[in-house]
This record gives structure tokens, sequence and C-alpha cells, in this order.
């Protein structure tokens, strides 16, 4: 992939956009599975040693459960760590416990050829995609407010995916009136304005005093 | 003149403790025309805030109690326990349909109730989930009828060494019926309760892993939790295959495949109503622990349970015909002590004291109508709610076929303005989003959620009844073994740990 396309004016935002994501998502792939779950399990294991180490600065009845859990849990995912990393052989007479253990990783141990590659860059690409929208449609929330946020984030995602304006704005408008109708109407709920609209209306006037001071 | 035009006529007597005239009044409520118009618009209301994620019973009762202030106390219970009635079906369709639990009680249901309609039966699923909760309903208010006389013995006899011992099975049920790796649901099970521990214990007075923030003092709130891990990581995943809900080309197994897998487990919604009763009856523990233990059963009871997990109607019945049963036990304590066996319950006593009512011992000799309005509204909702989820299963199984660029959008705005409703605080959405990508990868890597969503609610329950227990003994420990409901408990406990153990080594009977 040659980055250089990606700073070509005459390449619309949309393919620029889908562009980063194939390069991501190939770089992705390159990762196996087992190396991204090892790397989930050592941010679960780094939170959870933090959670043990906070434990142990309280009181003896305070940090009783959370001791008796966290410490185990530590345990359990060096196991897990361990068991992904270096996958074990199933153990025959046991009745099936190890093999239940062992089985965790026997599916991703496949073989794949040129096609199944490509598919799975797709599909990495549509995961990280779909994940840039959900954060996104959480920082246009923060920043535009529900309402606002809600129509552009549900019209925009319609219609790129739908292409299909009609679609898109008749949705759009029947799920805004179902929202405003139930939340706002009937359960006054004083929806969350955005940080932009709530910094507009705290902005002071310029007043004929604070120009004299 | 909203007064004059619903009130009983104020010579008719309206509250008594005679059995007979409780009931005449009940029934003269009841048959009102306007009030029983009332009843049904009731259960509309709750089915629909049952079915959107984050809203549920506790928002759908709070926000009818303004509205009942100028009617008749009768009437204003009925109205209200209609809702609570009729929001427990709700949660069950979003379960099976979504794979999003309405509330933590419905969690159970979508263990099979969601493969269900990947398989395009969900039509038979909530077909099945309307017939088992009015079944389950009907049986729940039977047994609090019968067990009346005993109301005040039932309810005390769990304490807080049985309540931990009660938390503590169940988190132990609920690691047994999850399917997958045992040591990765081990694995999210105690991550869930470590998450539980966040935030400040009300036994010790400790505000534990705040990490300096005020939002989380207040602990991990359970609803932003559920809806990220299930609505939110669901819609990643099925945008992301690009697939419709259903990936059977046909929806097809409605109506008909519903009603007879109900009716051909009539036992097992008898005996799952029955777990689910006898466990609403605790305070604060119900709903969820009834579910699950109701499901174990089920599968640990059942010929072939080598389905339970892929999509096996049984496992839909037992969950949901408990769920519904258990409204019938949590009425004991709720009405006959004054104790809210749950949020939806907790609203609903606000709303007998608002009236000037006030439940325990009392509430049954000076206002016996208003039990067997419960009782009636109760049964009368389910039978309500089920009838209105038949009549809209083909559409709901529509639904699972559009296409999920549509459906998907609304979802998610939905879901995060529900986390955003249950306490107007922002980072209750940035929660649901964040574990919304954190559910994702656990479902790519095969840990289960569920178990979270139940460590969290009985991980403070087993600590602060744990932590009751000491203090009432004056830390003697011996308080947690000597009692015979805890001993009871234990064994159950221990029953449920070694059975998958005992199951694994013991020796085939095919060679």
């Amino acid at each position: 992939m040659n980055l250089k396309k990606l700073t070509m004016e005459s390449i619309p935002l949309k393919q620029k956009v889908s562009n980063s994501m194939r390069f991501i998502s190939q770089y992705v792939s390159q990762i196996s599975s087992e190396r991204w779950e090892v790397v989930f399990l050592g941010i679960l294991l780094a939170y959870a040693a933090a959670l043990v180490f906070q434990a142990m600065s309280y009181s003896p009845d305070a940090r009783l459960f959370p001791m008796l859990i966290g410490v185990p849990l530590l345990g359990m995912i060096l196991v897990k760590i361990l068991i992904t990393h270096y996958p074990i052989r199933s153990i025959s007479g046991t009745g099936g416990l190890v093999d239940r253990v062992s089985k965790e990783i026997e599916p991703n141990q496949t073989n794949e050829d040129d096609s199944e590659e490509t598919a799975s860059i797709v599909h990495i690409q549509r995961e990280l995609t779909m994940t840039s929208w959900i954060v996104g449609v959480f920082i246009l929330i923060w920043l535009l407010g529900f309402l606002n946020a809600s129509a552009i984030f549900m019209f925009s995602f319609i219609y790129i995916y739908e292409n299909s304006l009609i679609r898109a704005g008749g949705v759009t408008l029947l799920a805004l009136i179902f929202i405003y109708g139930l939340f706002v109407e009937l359960l006054s709920l004083p929806l969350w304005e955005g940080i932009i609209l709530s910094s507009v209306l705290t902005l002071k006037p310029k007043t004929e005093s604070t120009n004299n001071d | 003149m909203i007064e004059s035009v619903f009130s009983i006529d104020p010579t008719v007597l309206q509250q008594t403790g005679d059995p007979v005239e409780a009931v005449s009044i009940a029934v003269d409520v009841i048959t009102e025309p306007y009030n029983f118009a009332f009843l049904v618009l009731a259960v509309v209301l709750g089915l629909v805030f049952g079915v959107l994620p984050g809203l549920g019973g506790p928002i759908a009762i709070a926000l009818l109690i303004p509205l009942t202030f100028p009617l008749d106390s009768n009437v204003a219970i009925l109205i209200l326990t209609a809702t609570l009635g009729a929001t427990a079906f709700g949660g069950s369709v979003t379960a099976i349909l979504l794979n999003t639990p309405g509330d933590a009680p419905n969690a159970a249901t979508l263990l099979d109730g969601y493969p269900m309609t990947r398989q395009g039966r969900g039509g038979e699923a909530l077909t099945a989930s309307a017939i088992s909760s009015a079944a389950g309903a009907f049986i729940g208010v039977i047994l609090f009828l019968i067990s009346v006389p005993f109301v005040r013995q039932l309810a005390l006899a769990f304490g807080s060494p049985e309540m931990f011992w009660l938390a503590i099975a169940g988190l132990a049920t609920v690691a047994l019926a999850t399917r997958g790796s045992i040591l990765s649901d081990l694995i999210a099970g105690a991550f869930g309760l470590m998450l539980a521990f966040h935030g400040l214990n009300p036994v010790t007075g400790t505000a534990r892993f705040t990490w300096g923030t005020t939002y989380l003092r207040g602990g991990i709130e359970l609803v932003p939790l559920i809806i990220g891990l299930f609505a939110v990581a669901e819609m990643i995943k099925l945008l992301s295959a690009k697939t419709t809900i259903a990936e059977a080309e046909r929806v097809s197994g409605g109506l008909s495949d519903g009603v007879r897998s109900s009716v051909k487990n009539w036992k097992l919604i008898i005996r799952s109503s029955a777990i689910g009763w006898l466990i609403g009856i605790i305070p604060g523990a119900g709903g969820t622990v009834a579910n699950f233990i109701a499901y174990i059963n089920a599968q640990q009871t059942s010929s072939n349970s080598e389905g339970f997990g892929s999509g096996d109607v049984r496992g839909v019945i037992a969950s949901e015909s408990s769920n519904d049963a258990k409204d019938g036990g949590s009425m004991i304590p709720t009405l006959g002590l004054g104790i809210p066996g749950s949020a939806s319950t907790a609203v609903l006593l606000g709303a007998f004291i608002i009236h000037g009512v006030t439940p325990g011992p009392l509430l049954f000799r000076e206002n016996l109508q208003l039990v067997f309005i419960v009782i009636f509204a109760l049964l009368l909702s389910n039978i309500l709610t089920s009838a209105i989820g038949l009549a809209a299963v083909t559409p709901l199984s529509k639904i699972t076929q559009l296409s999920i660029t549509t459906i998907a959008p609304i979802v998610i705005i939905i879901a995060l303005l529900g986390s955003f409703a249950i306490r107007t605080n922002f980072g209750d959405v940035f929660f649901a989003v964040g574990f919304g990508i954190i559910g994702y990868i656990m479902m790519k890597h095969d840990m289960s959620r569920v178990i979270i969503i139940i460590a969290l609610v009985l991980g403070p329950l087993a600590e602060q009844n744990f932590n009751r227990a000491i203090q009432i003994s004056g830390g003697d420990y011996s308080i947690l073994y000597t009692q015979p409901l805890s001993i009871v408990l234990i064994l159950l406990t221990i029953l449920v740990l070694t059975y998958p153990l005992y199951q694994a080594f013991k020796p085939s009977s095919q060679l």
C-alpha cells in the first residue's frame, strides 16, 4: 500500500478514509489472534494488578473481598496468557476437563490461504470502521448534544451505507420524533446539550462596566 | 374533576380486612371500564419501557406516579402494579431479538433466545417467552395467595448469612450456565466482582477504586454496563459482519411452534415457576439468581441438554417462567414487611406510601383489598402483555430481517440515550461506549459477558451480607455455617461446583 496515495487531493474523502482503514487492517491482520488475545489479557492483568495494589492500602474489612477475588484473578489471567501463548496438548483420561481448557486455542490454529487472508483483512477493516463510528458518535454527542448528534449520525450512516437519501431522511426524522416525544416530552429528561452549545450559552455578554474596568 | 369521574362512590366500602369483601372491592375496581382502560394503557407503557434498553420497570412506574396522584389509591396501585407486570416480558423481547437483556433478570433468556433468533426462530422464542411468562405469573400469584397466611415467617427466614450464601450459590450457578472456556468465564466473573467493588462500600464506609473521581464514588452503574456489553457490542458485531440479526433466509417457526414447545414443556414451566417464586421471596436477590438457577435446573434435568446455549427453547421457557413467577414471590417481602424485593418494587413501595398506605402486617389487616388488587393486576397485566406479545410476534420477527445498517444506528442512539437517562450523567454514556468495545473484544475471545453482569449484581450482595453477618455475631464466623438454611445453601453451592467435575470424570457409557 503506497501511503503517498492517501495525500493525493484527487481521491475523495471516503476513499481516503477507506484506504487508511485498509492499511491499518493489513497491519492488524499480520498479528495472530492469539497475540491480540494476549494483549487484551495483558491489559486486564495490568488493571487487576492496580486494583490489588490499591486494595492493600485499605482497612482489613475493606480489602478482604477485593484481595480474596483479586489475587486468584491475577493467577487465572497469568495461566490463561500462558495457555494462549504456549498451547498444551489434550491429555486423555481426564474426561474432557483439560480438553475443554486446551480447546480454546484449537480453532485459531488454521492455515489461511490468500482468499481467506483477504476476507480476514476486509472483516478487520469493517470492525475498525464500525468501532470508529461508535467512538465518533460518542464524540459527536459530547460536542453537539444528543439531538443534533443523533440526527447527523443516523442520517450520514444510513445514507453512506444504504445510498438512499429518502431512507436516510425518513428514518432519521421518525427516530428523532420518537426520541423527542419519549425522552423530552414524556420523561422530561434534560438531554445532554453538548459542550459547544453549553459553552455558548454560558458566555457572559460584555457590559459597559466590564469595558470600563 | 378526574377524582369525581374515577373514584368509587364514597358510600361504598373501599378498604377492608375481610377476605370476601376485599375480593369484592378488588373485582369492582378492575371491572370499572375506565379503570380497565387505564390498566391496558399501563400495560402498553410497561411493555414499551421494558423493551427499551436502559429504561424498564423503575422508570415506567416512577413516570406514572405523578399521574396517579388524583386517583383513588386502589386505582393507582392497580395501574402501577400492571406496569410492573408488563416490563418483565418487555425485557425478554430485546434479550431474544437483540441479545440485550432489558434488565439483569432477563440475562438468562438471551443464552438461548438470541441463538434462536439467529437461526430464524425468533418467533418461536418470543411465543414461548410470552406463554411461559403468563404461566409463570399465574403460578407465582397462586403460590402468593396460598402463602398469604405465612407471609411474615417466609420473608424473615433469610437473614444476612443466608443472603451471603445465596449470592455465592448464584455466582456458582452462573459460572455453570455459561458455555465455553471455564477459565475465561472464571476470569470474566472475577473481573465482574472486582468491578462491583468500585465505589463507596455502605457497610465499611470506604470509597474503593475511585481513582480520585467523583463519578466512581457511586460505583459502576449496572445499566450502562449492560447496554455497552450487549447492545453496543452486538451492533459492532452485526455491522462488521454486515448481516441481518437473523441469519436464516426465512424467519419461520412462529406462533404454532412456540405454543407447541410451551405445552410440551408444561412440567418445566411449573418447576421453573416454583424456583422463581421461592427465590423471589428474598429481598434484593430474587430475579437475577432465580432465572439462572431455573435455567441450570432445566439444563441438568432435561434429556438431550447439549442444545442449551445454542438455541434450545427450553432455556427460554425456564428463564421466563421463573422471571415472572418471581414477581408473585417478591410481593411477600414488599407487601408483608415493607421490604422491597427489587428496584421496581422499591418504587412501587414509594407509591404505596404516597397514597397513604403503609405496607407491612397492617396492610393485610386494614387494606386487604389492595393485596387482591395487586394479585389481579399482576395476573391481568401478564395475560395482556403475553397477548400483545403473541400478536406482535410476526412483525417483531420481521425486524430481525431488516437491513442492519438501518436498525443499528437507531439501536445505538436509543441505547446511549437509555444509559444517559439513568442518572443524566454523561459519564454513563462514556462507560456504555467503552464497555461496548470491551464487550466486542470479549465476544471475539469467547469470554462470557453475562457473568460480568451477574457478578456486578451479586458481588455487593455477598460482601455486604457477609460484613453484616459478622457484625451481628460480633466477629464470630460460625454464624455463616451453623444456621440450617445456610447449611442447605452451602451444600447447594458445593453441588453446583462439583457437578461439572462429576460429569467430566464419570465413566462414559459408550465405548
